[in-house]
């Protein structure tokens, strides 16, 4: 060690004997000109799609994805390859990139996405890692091609100059409405929001006293005995439910909901006139009348249908109950405005009333990539939050909603 | 002012040596010592970037 850190002063500091200045200066230059050359080489030629594609992963799962895609092939004949949209373009951080790509060694390796069913399940987050991407630099690379300030916004068609005039002038991220425009969108059906997890166990820890209201984080099955083997029926996410008692595993609670006095009444309702689903319950246990006890009977002006106000006692797990809805609304917040901002700007949420966000939400939910769950909750925030409960939003009426939605 | 300092210390031997290999060691140097340092020291920028991303700055805005 000694002796190389010698040898290594003695290489720098000791003037040479046999060779002139100029030798070393040009043999220096030369050697400068020929490394940074080398060095650029070797950044071009990892930056080509060729090199991309060298590994199956990219080659069978990406490849024809993006070929099905107006990016590898269109009439103007210029294409985008994925160093183009994947690698950013200024030293520092295509430098960093490339070593980030370290962990796709690591990845490539491990085998963590050697086959379609893997990656397929992968997807997700390595869709987001790279959303964020974007939305962190404003889609930059995008932008090389695509830019604001070189659209023509007169050649667009009227409906897509509404939304790019606004996001131009809000210098949007083009990501944040074009998910999913080389390559396919993530597999979200049928998955589970990891978001849910978390709430899920703030509702383990939650002290429970009997007489206080609660509300459902998770949609829960309703029994009538406290040892859980009678189903009567299910109750929905984000319900408001009085625990009278905790016996074991089970929690006995009280609903007092609304039901339409028509057919056998097993979907009951939060609110009067409100199509808002609490609980869901079974024939014989609904038209059971020593079970549910009707309170109130009114009709709705709008419909003509007799509402009641009914009140029920049932047993279900414990352990899935909030004193607060808030957390639930913050991800369904969360959700809704992720999910339908990728394709057009969402609508306020006391822009539409209770009973018609059911029909519009149905007709859209299947563009986006929520699964069940997350849908169902999305859904319930939408309806809870719509004018009929909106304070700011002027005349809350359903009357007067109906007619803003409709121009 | 360098000459003579090495003009000091050297004659002990190592002088001779440094002689004879120059060349090679000129040409080690600057084909490839530097070159391979330059590589290095790239990296490891990176690295540095993609670290400080993680921790402090967020991806690249």
């Amino acid at each position: 060690m000694k002796n190389l850190l010698r040898s290594l002063r003695d290489l720098f500091l000791k003037p040479s004997v046999r060779i002139g200045l100029g030798v070393l200066v040009t043999g220096g230059f030369i050697a400068g000109v020929l490394a940074w050359q080398g060095f650029n080489t070797a950044m071009e030629a990892t930056n080509k799609e060729e090199f991309c594609l060298s590994c199956h992963t990219m080659h069978d799962n990406l490849l024809p994805e993006l070929q099905k895609t107006v990016h590898w092939n269109n009439r103007t004949g210029v294409r985008a390859r994925c160093p183009d949209c994947h690698v950013p373009h200024d030293f520092t951080d295509k430098v960093a990139r490339k070593m980030q790509a370290s962990r796709e060694v690591l990845g490539q390796l491990l085998g963590t996405i050697d086959t379609r069913e893997k990656f397929k399940e992968h997807r997700i987050v390595l869709a987001q890692r790279e959303w964020k991407r974007f939305s962190a630099n404003g889609s930059k690379e995008c932008r090389a091609c695509h830019d604001y300030k070189d659209m023509d916004f007169d050649k667009m068609r009227p409906a897509s100059q509404v939304a790019m005039r606004k996001a131009a002038e809000r210098n949007q991220s083009c990501v944040d409405c074009h998910k999913g425009v080389a390559h396919q969108l993530p597999e979200m059906k049928g998955a589970r929001n990891p978001a849910f997890d978390t709430l899920v166990s703030s509702a383990a820890g939650q002290s429970v006293d009997a007489g206080k209201d609660y509300f459902l984080v998770v949609p829960q099955e309703l029994y009538a005995d406290e040892g859980m083997t009678k189903r009567i029926g299910a109750i929905e996410v984000a319900t408001q439910v009085k625990v009278l008692e905790t016996k074991g595993d089970a929690q006995r609670v009280e609903l007092a909901l609304w039901r339409k006095n028509k057919g056998y009444g097993r979907v009951w309702y939060s609110h009067f006139g409100l199509n808002i689903t609490s609980a869901v319950l079974d024939k014989e246990v609904a038209l059971d009348a020593s079970f549910v006890k009707v309170l109130d009977t009114k009709e709705d002006p709008m419909t003509g249908l007799e509402w009641q106000q009914v009140t029920a006692t049932a047993w279900m797990r414990k352990g899935s109950v909030l004193d607060s809805v808030e957390p639930v609304w913050s991800i369904a917040r969360a959700s809704y405005s992720s999910s339908c901002s990728v394709c057009h700007r969402q609508p306020e949420e006391a822009h539409f009333d209770a009973n018609t966000w059911p029909g519009l939400f149905g007709g859209m939910v299947s563009f986006t990539s929520m699964d069940d769950d997350t849908a169902r909750v999305v859904l319930k925030y939408l309806q809870t939050h719509s004018s009929d409960f909106s304070t700011s939003h002027g005349a809350g009426s359903p009357d007067s909603a109906l007619q803003t939605a409709r121009p | 002012m360098n000459n003579q300092a090495s003009g000091r210390t050297a004659p002990s031997g190592a002088e001779p040596s440094g002689r004879k290999n120059e060349w090679p060691r000129f040409l080690l140097l600057a084909f490839v010592g530097l070159p391979i340092t330059m590589t290095l020291a790239i990296a490891a920028y990176g690295f540095v970037v993609w670290f400080l991303q993680i921790l402090f700055f967020g991806p690249p805005s």
